[in-house]
């Protein structure tokens, strides 16, 4: 049974990764390549392997005005650091009281001993 | 120490509280035929760069300590470990959606596998296996995870050079030394705001370590009467 | 020095000793290497036919999944029949122990990597034998990294919990950047214009990854095997 438990992870991990390894390596096939020794003539490649001029990006969607990127960029920031925060405080708070329960405990039983 | 805590978490609202109003009257960047759009999205870069800085030094931080934990045993060294790997995967998290917010204006594109970007990427995630396996690893976890932060810590110069080495999208490290002088202001601000940050994340996260050894110390001596 | 190789060569001829007696894991692996190459030419096709691009890319996911496997298994054996606290206990440098055991890994990632290179070469007619020894010698640095980093988790893993999912979870986000250098390397062979000179470049890169990666794992295999 353990075995039969140990295999049928071992297949879900493996399943899985080779769903994300997969995706990943097609991308990596992508002519993209962080080629140092890449000459001149990949700049025919495309946008994605050389510094891109701005003028040569292709028209922006109006959808993603660079404001909200930009308010959308700190406002994550706030959040995930405000998130973080208060799971910390939390966790604190939970062995705070754990502690207190404890020594409680512990006192009472000194006493006695 | 808990008044200098206080005060070091004051300190703190008010340079964040600060921070934005000194970047936005902060030069522009020069860059040709940029629209307004772009110059707007720069602004990302005064919190971008300093939290990926931050993440190095967390990185760092966590590497040594686990070092320390590994060779010399130290009591404390775990602990700190502990919390820095947390921080490292938190201000990861901050580089990689902030950069791809302003990438979304500066390249067109939301991410580029290049080496910088990739890099960072696999960086953040062997800490998060850290994590991971401190949670799930059983026992003897912390000396598991110990490993893989040294791993994690030898990576941080890789992610650095990587953008220096081959030619990425991803601008090089030149660009913070030569910085105009209008912009160096906010972004030192900036650094120091995040790094003091930091200390006081670790600090507060470290504290809960130290009190969880504190409970496993009193199990033990409920179970001993 | 010559008792360290002495100790390293006896741990790897133990090994390799325990291993052609049985081939359980070579067979299995060597299988299991097969099936995912096959899995990747069915389900990575273009009208109909493999992808002949991503030749390299599946090699190399395949050497890892296929190492993977293999590195449990072994210290799985290992385990089972406590023969590593007896290796610990020995009175020979903990090092020794640990460069022993990469090498009976390698050498057995070598073997599944003969099978796989040919099958490759005829599923996505990938140009193998037009420069074989910078090929081999692509393959022989990625399989020392991987390996070198695989070996030290897998010895870790062996008293830990949960350690056949731990294994993924911790050799991947590492070793990532040696399959990437190895793909690269590999691809720029593969392509209808290969590049000799971006595969040497790679296989530096490669190169510099074994050195760091051998030498963190030795210096941190007798911290992490120490009760």
């Amino acid at each position: 049974m353990k075995r039969a438990s140990r295999v049928a992870v071992m297949s879900v991990v493996v399943a899985a990764w080779v769903v994300c390894a997969g995706a990943a390596g097609r991308a990596a096939q992508a002519p993209s390549t962080p080629g140092a020794a890449a000459p001149a003539g990949q700049a025919a490649q495309g946008a994605s392997d050389q510094f891109v001029p701005v003028k040569a990006l292709p028209a922006q969607p109006e959808e993603w005005p660079a404001s909200r990127l930009v308010l959308g960029a700190y406002g994550f920031i706030w959040a995930v650091l405000i998130v973080y925060v208060w799971s910390v405080w939390r966790r604190l708070g939970k062995v705070e009281e754990e502690i207190r329960t404890l020594s409680a405990r512990l006192a009472e039983k000194a006493p006695r001993a | 120490m808990k008044r200098l805590y206080l005060l070091g978490v004051a300190a703190a609202i008010v340079m964040f509280a600060v921070a934005p109003f000194w970047i936005m009257g902060a030069p522009d960047i020069d860059v040709p035929n940029a629209t307004p759009d772009v110059l707007l999205s720069y602004k990302i870069f005064f919190y971008h760069v300093p939290s990926a800085m931050v993440m190095f030094v967390s990185a760092f931080v966590c590497g040594i300590a686990s070092a320390m934990h590994l060779f010399r045993k130290k009591p404390g060294a775990d602990r700190l470990a502990a919390a820095a790997g947390e921080l490292v995967v938190v201000f990861g998290l901050i580089v990689l959606v902030t950069g791809p917010l302003w990438a979304r204006k500066a390249w067109g594109v939301w991410w580029q596998w290049d080496a910088r970007l990739t890099s960072t990427l696999l960086m953040w995630m062997i800490f998060l296996a850290y994590l991971l396996v401190r949670r799930f690893g059983g026992p003897g976890a912390d000396r598991l995870s110990a490993a893989m932060a040294v791993f994690g810590m030898a990576n941080v110069p890789f992610v650095y050079v990587s953008v220096n080495i081959w030619r990425t999208i991803h601008p090089t490290t030149q660009v913070v030394p030569s910085l105009s002088p209008g912009m160096r202001g906010p972004f030192w601000f900036c650094v120091l705001a995040f790094v003091l940050l930091f200390s006081l994340l670790l600090a507060m996260r470290a504290r809960l370590e130290r009190l969880r050894a504190d409970v496993e110390h009193l199990y033990l001596l409920a179970d001993e009467e | 020095m010559p008792m360290f190789l002495k100790v390293a060569w006896l741990v790897m001829r133990k090994d390799l000793t325990v291993e052609v007696r049985s081939r359980e894991v070579l067979y299995t692996t060597v299988f299991f290497a097969v099936a995912c190459v096959l899995v990747f030419a069915f389900a990575l096709v273009k009208e109909g036919r493999p992808l002949d691009d991503a030749a390299a890319g599946i090699m190399w996911i395949s050497v890892a999944f296929a190492g993977t496997l293999a590195l449990g298994r072994t210290f799985e054996r290992e385990r089972h029949s406590e023969t590593l606290r007896a290796l610990m206990l020995a009175p020979t440098s903990r090092p020794a122990i640990y460069v022993g055991k990469l090498l009976g890994i390698v050498l057995l990632l070598l073997v599944v990597e003969a099978v796989l290179v040919p099958l490759v070469g005829l599923l996505f007619h990938a140009p193998i034998a037009s420069q074989p020894l910078t090929l081999a010698s692509l393959l022989v640095f990625g399989t020392i990294g991987f390996s070198a980093v695989g070996t030290l988790f897998a010895a870790m893993l062996v008293r830990a919990r949960s350690r056949d999912v731990m294994l993924p979870v911790l050799l991947y986000p590492i070793t990532i950047p040696v399959i990437i250098a190895g793909v690269r390397g590999t691809a720029a062979l593969f392509d209808p214009e290969p590049s000799v000179d971006l595969a040497q470049m790679w296989m530096a890169l490669l190169v510099f990854f074994d050195i760091v990666f051998v030498t963190l794992s030795l210096w941190t295999f007798e911290p992490l095997m120490t009760e």
